[in-house]
């Protein structure tokens, strides 16, 4: 056989146009698999809201505030010379004296960026091992770099008959933990990815993380947790006394802040197609279904504090995609619901649906048609309105890890990449909401924007020749 | 750090690597109605579960990634049969062509995807990999097999 007559006939094999149409339109098919993305873009929303509360006074009485929008006259001029550096090199901008931006040059997108420190690490081959690491502190103009007391500890546990080895690397500075690990995967015998280990933080805490042991990908990914002691190695089980049946259904768990409480989420079934959840109390050991709490029939649930869930009940259309969403407070020691939003359309985005409710775990982001918005409390159904603002085409928004500021960015449809046009930060608890206009962000392409802690945001970047890349990292 | 995919990114992306997920879906499933469902799949994940990526060639390195999972779930579902068999959905093809690519539908599930990943996406082992999150000796071992069976003519060696 000629390879050249394979290549010349799989150019020939192109999709027809109507597959583009029909993705553009995203009519996904009845399947459990599309439930499942959909109930996954909630659960991660929900998951934020999990392992952080948010901080606002609860009040017997619904409140709504109005948050009057600020569009600063200042401008950011978005930097994109495309001389890449021999090193990592930074620059500063304040932006109206409310934001203040550094801008990383980098040679490669190998850099990274977590703990308020840039990274350079090098692994081994197999990226098993951690061979070399540099760490700069980004402080006014300058790149300084910084030596950590970097740790190497290993995990070598057999859970379910599986044998989970191999090591991590860490360190704790300015009160900060941060962890770094390779690849983890295990294959089989066959060649075939078989098993995985990974973390997650623990909020609050740098004595422990949690160790998160699966099996399998996609539609089979199991997952198990356990707490990891830094300080001597041991692992503890977190799901004691937990049903069998349920854990070999787990896909994973969202924490309470106070580790007490487990949402535990179960992979989607004929019998259950969209999933299930349990409410798992660690003191207690008990298990309890999602569906049965406040008997609200509620499906997904998210932690708003250490006693307070939110109930999602979803509503469903005939091909079971998700429409609508009512909303509970669920008090757990007493047991008490409170309805905090009625059935509300369910936004995925502009071409589809340009408005209802955004979800971020104890709190939404409710877009009435004509594009007004106001965040709602789902607590306790307070709502703050944000005045002055219409939310238009290619506009987003982010919660912080916390929960009290929602990152607001606008996207540009014409450039490359994300395209983002302007940024800005509503803050629940100042009750204030501000934007400032980029300029020179088409010269960029701009992969992606999150962020990195409750108060930074941060935008990965290359030139267009893909010679330079950027992290472009703004304080608000 | 989570990555937005908008409308208009959607489209990019699929302008950018939708023929490649398609292609691929096709050498595993072998049938155009199965590889439009699971294009279909995969750029429905890019727009609910995609990562913050480094750049193009990782964004596409990902949606295969994705495509091969979903392609092999899709095998394993009930109602496919173990061998694959081509639809006749290649009307200009000539001959040799179209006996080349019954040839690598044909090979056993787990050669025809390193051997589509490398001769025609040009993929080395080590991004074989981790697209198809299988060891590196495993694609090595992998491909040989596959050039065996096929008898390629080989322009180079691994």
């Amino acid at each position: 056989m000629n390879i050249n007559d394979y290549r010349r006939v799989m150019d020939r094999l192109v999709p027809t146009p109507e597959l583009k149409e029909s993705i553009m339109q995203k009519s996904p098919k009845n399947s459990i698999l599309a439930r499942r993305v959909v109930n996954g873009v909630l659960a991660a929303a929900l998951a934020v809201a999990c392992l952080f509360t948010a901080a606002l006074a609860a009040s017997p009485e619904l409140r709504t505030a109005v948050l009057s929008f600020f569009r600063m006259e200042e401008r950011e001029q978005v930097p994109s010379s495309s001389t890449a550096p021999e090193r990592p090199d930074i620059s500063q901008a304040e932006i109206g004296q409310l934001v203040k931006a550094q801008y990383i040059r980098m040679d490669s997108y190998r850099y990274g960026f977590s703990c308020g420190l840039l990274h350079d690490l090098a692994w081994s081959e197999d990226r098993k091992a951690l061979l070399d690491y540099k760490f700069w502190e980004a402080k006014d103009n300058e790149l300084i770099p910084v030596q950590v007391d970097m740790q190497t500890s290993q995990v070598d546990i057999t859970h379910d008959g599986i044998h989970y080895l191999g090591e991590f690397w860490w360190f704790i500075r300015d009160g900060q933990l941060d962890f770094f690990t390779g690849d983890n995967r295990a294959w089989d015998e066959e060649g075939e990815h078989a098993w995985d280990w990974n973390f997650s933080f623990i909020p609050g805490r740098t004595d422990v993380l949690l160790l998160r042991l699966s099996t399998g990908t996609q539609m089979e990914y199991r997952e198990s947790p356990f707490l990891y002691h830094l300080d001597t190695g041991d692992t503890e089980e977190l799901f004691v006394g937990v049903d069998p049946d349920v854990l070999t259904e787990s896909d994973g768990a969202i924490w309470s802040d106070n580790f007490q409480l487990a949402l535990i989420t179960g992979h989607a079934s004929a019998q259950f197609p969209n999933g299930r959840e349990w409410l798992y109390n660690r003191k207690t050991q008990t298990l309890t279904d999602v569906r049965t709490l406040g008997g609200v029939g509620a499906d997904m649930a998210a932690f708003a504090d250490d006693n307070t869930l939110i109930l999602y009940d979803s509503g469903y259309d005939e091909d079971d995609i998700l429409q609508a969403i009512t909303f509970y407070a669920y008090d757990i020691p007493s047991g008490r619901v409170t309805k905090t939003l009625d059935s509300t359309p369910y936004y995925r985005d502009w071409g589809e649906h340009p408005s209802g409710v955004m979800t971020f775990g104890s709190r939404c982001v409710l877009i009435s048609e004509e594009g007004q918005v106001q965040v709602v409390d789902l607590k306790t159904g307070n709502r703050s309105v944000l005045g002055g603002f219409t939310f238009q085409k290619g506009d987003d928004f982010m919660i912080n890890p916390s929960g009290n500021k929602l990152l607001y960015f606008s996207m540009d449809s014409k450039t490359e990449g994300l395209g983002i046009s302007q940024i800005g930060v509503v803050d629940l608890e100042k009750g204030i909401f501000f934007a400032f206009d980029r300029e020179g962000y088409e010269n960029l392409h701009e992969g992606g924007i999150g962020w990195d802690d409750d108060n930074t945001v941060s935008i990965r970047a290359h030139t267009l020749d893909n010679e330079t890349h950027y992290l472009l990292v703004y304080q608000f | 750090m989570n990555q937005t995919c908008n409308t208009w990114q959607l489209e990019e992306a699929y302008d950018a690597c939708g023929a490649a997920v398609y292609r691929l879906a096709m050498v595993y499933l072998g049938r155009h109605a199965d590889a439009e469902d699971v294009t279909q799949e995969v750029f429905l994940r890019l727009i609910c579960r995609a990562p913050a990526f480094t750049d193009g060639d990782h964004r596409r390195r990902w949606l295969l990634q994705v495509t091969a999972n979903l392609c092999r779930d899709h095998l394993r579902s009930f109602w496919r049969k173990r061998v694959v068999e081509l639809e006749d959905t290649l009307p200009t093809a000539a001959p040799e062509e179209r006996e080349a690519l019954d040839a690598v539908i044909r090979l056993p599930e787990q050669y025809r995807l390193p051997i589509h990943l490398h001769y025609y996406e040009g993929y080395s082992v080590a991004e074989i990999a981790q697209i198809l999150k299988l060891g590196q000796s495993a694609v090595k071992m992998r491909l040989k097999r596959g050039r065996e069976l096929l008898k390629i003519e080989l322009e180079g060696s691994i």
